[in-house]
């Protein structure tokens, strides 16, 4: 008796942890706090909030759940870089560009900088990336790496981030960005979608009836 | 007791493990389908272990029924095949190596991959779970031919450590490409992707997104595995061009979304990659091809295409009288980058062939030696380190390290030439070159290189430009290799002087288009694709309220500038590309500079005009990028040309009243948008216009420009009315004879290395900063209020 007991005992407390268990979402976004999103509400208004599980999936921003652990150990500001491979790095930030011309993961190393790191840069960024964009159009920022990138012997602060626009009709749009740290606009653009589409569209966009520029060639 | 407290244990291990194994069981809440028996293809017994149904191919190939219904039933085509060992289709945990690191979702909601319960992948076919297995029996297949391709290739490249010609492929990859890291996290392929009439690669987050068909809602992108192989081969680009980049910082890519000859090329490519897996000829008959005529041949024996072509060497898909061919549509003139790639994939195609014949391959053989100088070819073009080979130092391509994007993005980009010659150089250094046995015994010689892409229209190079910017005479001994002009028989190279405005009485040289609602559209495109890398002044309003739609140039306006070119010779031009980014034509002080002759017929401006001499020496500091567009200036004795600044300084206005406040009035009245910044038109037929050659025959109507053909300008609202601006555009094609090489004088000449100006040797990097490989024109833009 005692041991049927113990049975059914140990069997509903499993079933119950098991019920409870499947309540919870598989997924969670804990992960997310990387990302941002800002919402152009109207003309004059641009919001912005941490970006929520909802918008992740519309946007259809995969959580590998490798990523989820890495991303909980983060230490914030520290470059999220591969593992594998050796980088160079000053003020916790990935150096880029000129970097052969001295040691300048030493911090002794004297390094003018042509910039400054401008908290609000993501916001102004934020603003920049919606400011022609319909209402109600999404812009989910994710800063992935702060950077330095050496030029003619000086540095530059710059944040690599991912963009993903995410638009009232549910299109979405992804690309990568490298941002000046301190004006928050962008200095270069890749990793662009690319499209199958089976009825490719053109802008459409036509000549005035009658050229009245007054444009001549020298 | 003791037997008891086992017996306890024993039960309790039991139902932990119970609990265990019900929770990686995703549930249908959470947006993964729970498994449908019913869905599982009867007689599912043949299915082994590990195995699945799939489509071995699309289903009009496997039905062998070119007019297969939407409504057929698919589970008849269905085969058995290996899947996976795994619980979840995923491929390997790691990204490391060449492990292939990727899973397969069924959509956007689902949290994880699909997994299997009995160790079996059996569906039927209209299920979502059929779909998910089909992409990652495909995907796997692809990962595998591709990867296996890339290690093939190090053996061709390397002994030991030693490199057995100047590859691309970097070294620390070699042993075992155990630091090999392609991808920091798994591609991700959703394989009913919730998009209609779409498939797309999305490079950013690293998902392949597989939709369905709006009109036949049954049938889904992902039933088409050349449509898998052809969004793979996009992902594989991404890798081969970058192959030499760090995996943080940014990237080299495939052209833009918008038409130039890189994107044509990368489709043409990925079109390829079908081909490479598959061995067949055809993309997509089933997904694009059935439902929408939109399926593309890579051969010119294709029934699709029309009879003037063949596998002939006259009768070959060649460039650039077929870049706006569609063979779905053939008589309809089209811009569009994937029917523009179907040159590259042709020629592929042949290549494949003809080493088979030339060099005793198999099949398998010759396309996995294609994919592999691909590689190599990709590899070089996309190192932004501008080093390109192995143990070259910087500076030999992509000029620097510093301008690397700039240079692969517009200046000096990958089209139908460069491509071409870095393959070309490729083969003759592997093939061609008797000392490495690639070719079984035999060689590939030049004659039969140069032959085929001749056949195509390709061989627009004069040399195989093997030093880039270290030829001779930066390094004496490096004299490129001379191509055999008597190999020249269907290549058309055109002089740049034959490009210019349209002629015709009244034609006009440019359209402004500068309606509101237009220039927002394409604002709102061009930025929400990650192409508008530029952003605009705070004194352009939002709403672009100072854009008035009167077809002029006012204060205040972003408007889109449109040439209108003319083809003035007796062939074809194509990859007409129009530059209006910073450039060489000024000194330091930003004064307008008058190139010698040596280097231009511009001529302008005169000393009595404010001109000054311009350097005679290619120069690259950041000093010698000037904007595009100089303003007039009216004193009380003559009229200038001057810089923006210094008439920022002549009407006294303050550096806060510019559009860039912080580069001290570089570019304070008028700039060309970055991103926005040049412009393409695919073809000019002779003795046309763009407008007359893309016009429809029966209607006689062109289609409208697309934001790849525009430049586009922002205009200060303080820039005064009356006050004329001359933008110095830079213009050029692909096949023509004096903007990409020097030309000689005599035209009869075959072998230009011996020639001591270099003819026919490449310009180099910081030539391209400069005038002479360009046709300048000149528009001077009247501001009207």
């Amino acid at each position: 008796m005692k041991k049927i007991s113990l049975f059914l005992f140990s069997t509903l407390l499993a079933t119950a942890i098991a019920v409870y268990s499947k309540k919870i979402p598989p997924v969670s976004v804990s992960g997310k706090a990387a990302w941002n999103t800002f919402e152009k509400k109207n003309q004059k208004e641009i919001t912005s909030h941490k970006t929520s599980s909802k918008e992740m999936e519309a946007a259809r921003i995969p959580i590998p759940k490798r990523e989820l652990a890495q991303i909980k150990e983060k230490n914030i500001g520290r470059p999220d870089l591969p593992k594998d491979r050796v980088y160079q790095l000053r003020e916790n930030r990935l150096l880029l560009g000129d970097i052969q011309r001295a040691d300048y993961q030493d911090e002794d190393t004297e390094l003018e900088m042509v910039n400054k790191i401008n908290p609000d840069w993501k916001i102004i960024l934020g603003n920049d990336l919606l400011r022609f964009q319909e209402a109600q159009t999404k812009v989910l920022i994710k800063e992935e790496i702060p950077v330095i990138k050496i030029q003619n012997g000086k540095g530059q602060y710059l944040e690599q981030v991912v963009v993903t626009y995410l638009f009232k009709n549910g299109n979405v749009s992804s690309f990568h960005a490298m941002v000046d740290s301190e004006t928050g606009f962008v200095t270069d653009t890749w990793d662009r979608t690319i499209h199958e589409k089976s009825k490719p569209q053109r802008a459409e966009i036509t000549l005035p009836l009658v050229n009245n520029s007054g444009i001549k060639a020298r | 007791m003791k037997k008891t407290t086992k017996t306890h244990m024993t039960l309790s291990t039991i139902a932990l493990v119970l609990l265990m194994l019900s929770s990686c069981v995703p549930n249908s809440t959470g947006g993964l389908r729970s498994r449908d028996t019913s869905s599982v293809v009867s007689g599912s017994a043949n299915v082994g272990l590990y195995q699945g149904k799939i489509l071995a191919d699309n289903p009009i190939i496997i039905s062998r029924n070119a007019t297969l219904s939407e409504t057929a039933d698919l589970n008849k085509l269905l085969s058995v095949a290996d899947i996976t060992s795994n619980t979840f289709l995923k491929g390997a945990s790691f990204c490391y190596g060449n492990d292939f690191c990727f899973e397969v979702r069924e959509n956007k909601d689902s949290p994880s991959a699909l997994q299997t319960t009995n160790g079996k992948w059996a569906y039927g076919a209209t299920s979502a779970e059929f779909l998910q297995v089909n992409t990652y029996y495909h995907l796997n297949k692809i990962m595998d031919n591709f990867f296996n391709n890339l290690i093939g290739g190090y053996s061709l490249a390397y002994t030991g450590t030693t490199k057995n010609y100047k590859t691309a492929l970097p070294l620390s990859y070699k042993s075992g490409l155990n630091q090999f890291s392609a991808i920091q996290n798994p591609l991700i392929a959703y394989a009913d992707c919730d998009t209609a009439d779409n498939a797309y690669f999305e490079r950013a987050l690293g998902t392949l997104c597989f939709g369905y068909l709006s009109e036949h809602t049954s049938v889904k992108w992902a039933q088409d595995s050349t449509v898998v192989y052809h969004e793979a081969g996009h992902f594989f680009q991404k890798l081969q061009l970058n192959i030499r980049n760090p995996l943080a910082g940014p990237k080299s890519e495939m052209g833009n979304i918008y038409y130039d000859e890189a994107g044509a090329i990368g489709e043409g490519l990925s079109d390829f990659f079908s081909y490479f897996v598959n061995g067949r000829t055809h993309f997509s008959e089933w997904a694009a091809g059935r439902f929408f005529s939109a399926s593309r041949p890579m051969s010119e024996d294709d029934p699709l295409h029309i009879s003037a072509l063949s596998t002939d060497p006259d009768q070959r898909l060649a460039y650039p009288t077929y870049i706006n061919y569609n063979p779905n549509a053939s008589t309809i003139p089209s811009e569009d980058i994937h029917t523009a790639g179907m040159i590259i994939s042709h020629y592929l195609v042949a290549l494949s062939v003809d080493l088979q014949d030339k060099c005793a391959m198999t099949k398998t053989e010759a396309s996995n030696t294609v994919m592999y100088l691909v590689t190599e070819s990709l590899a070089e073009h996309g190192d932004l380190s501008a080093v390109g080979t192995e143990g070259d130092s910087a500076g030999r391509i992509n000029l620097s390290s510093s301008y690397a994007n700039d240079w692969i993005r517009a200046v000096n980009p990958i089209n139908y030439r460069t491509f071409m010659q870095t393959m070309a150089k490729n083969l003759l250094m592997t093939l061609g070159n008797p000392s490495l046995n690639r070719c079984n015994g035999s060689i590939y010689t030049k004659d039969q290189i140069e032959g085929l892409i001749d056949q195509y229209g390709l061989l627009l190079f004069r040399t195989y430009n093997e030093y880039r910017n270290f030829s001779y005479p930066s390094v004496a001994t490096n004299k490129p290799t001379a191509v055999n002009s008597n190999n020249r028989k269907k290549s058309s190279l055109v002089s740049k002087d034959q490009l210019i405005l349209d002629p015709a009485t009244n034609a006009s040289s440019a359209y402004v288009i500068d309606n509101r609602s237009t220039i927002l559209t394409g604002l709102s495109a061009l930025k929400s694709a990650g192409i508008l890398t530029a952003s605009t002044s705070e004194q352009t309003p939002s709403d672009l309220g100072f854009n008035n739609n009167n077809g002029k140039v006012s204060p205040g306006e972003v408007v889109a500038l449109a040439l209108n070119l003319y083809n003035n010779s007796n062939s074809v031009m194509g990859g007409v590309q129009i530059l209006a980014n910073d450039w060489n034509h000024a000194d330091a002080s930003g004064t307008p500079c008058k190139f010698p002759t040596s280097l231009s017929n511009d001529n302008w401006p005169s000393l009595s005009e404010g001109g000054t001499p311009c350097s005679t020496t290619a120069a690259t500091a950041d000093a010698n990028f000037a904007p595009v567009c100089f303003m007039q200036y009216n004193d009380s004795t003559s009229t200038k040309w001057i810089s923006q600044k210094e008439f920022k300084t002549k009407i006294a206005l303050d550096s806060t009243m510019c559009l860039n406040k912080d580069n001290g009035g570089k570019d304070c009245f008028i700039r060309a948008l970055r991103g926005a910044d040049q412009a393409h038109y695919s073809k000019l037929n002779p003795k046309q216009t763009w407008g007359s050659t893309m016009a429809n025959p029966a209607s006689g109507k062109a289609p409208a420009l697309d934001w790849g053909n525009v430049i586009l300008f922002e205009v200060s609202k303080h820039i005064p009315p009356g006050t004329v601006v001359d933008c110095r555009l830079r213009v050029r094609f692909t096949n023509c004879d004096d903007c990409y090489h020097k030309q000689s004088v005599d035209s009869t000449k075959t072998n230009y290395t011996t020639d001591t100006l270099m003819n026919g040797y490449d310009f180099t990097d910081e030539e391209f900063n400069g005038p002479r490989p360009y046709k300048i024109i000149h528009l001077q833009i009247p501001i009207v209020d």
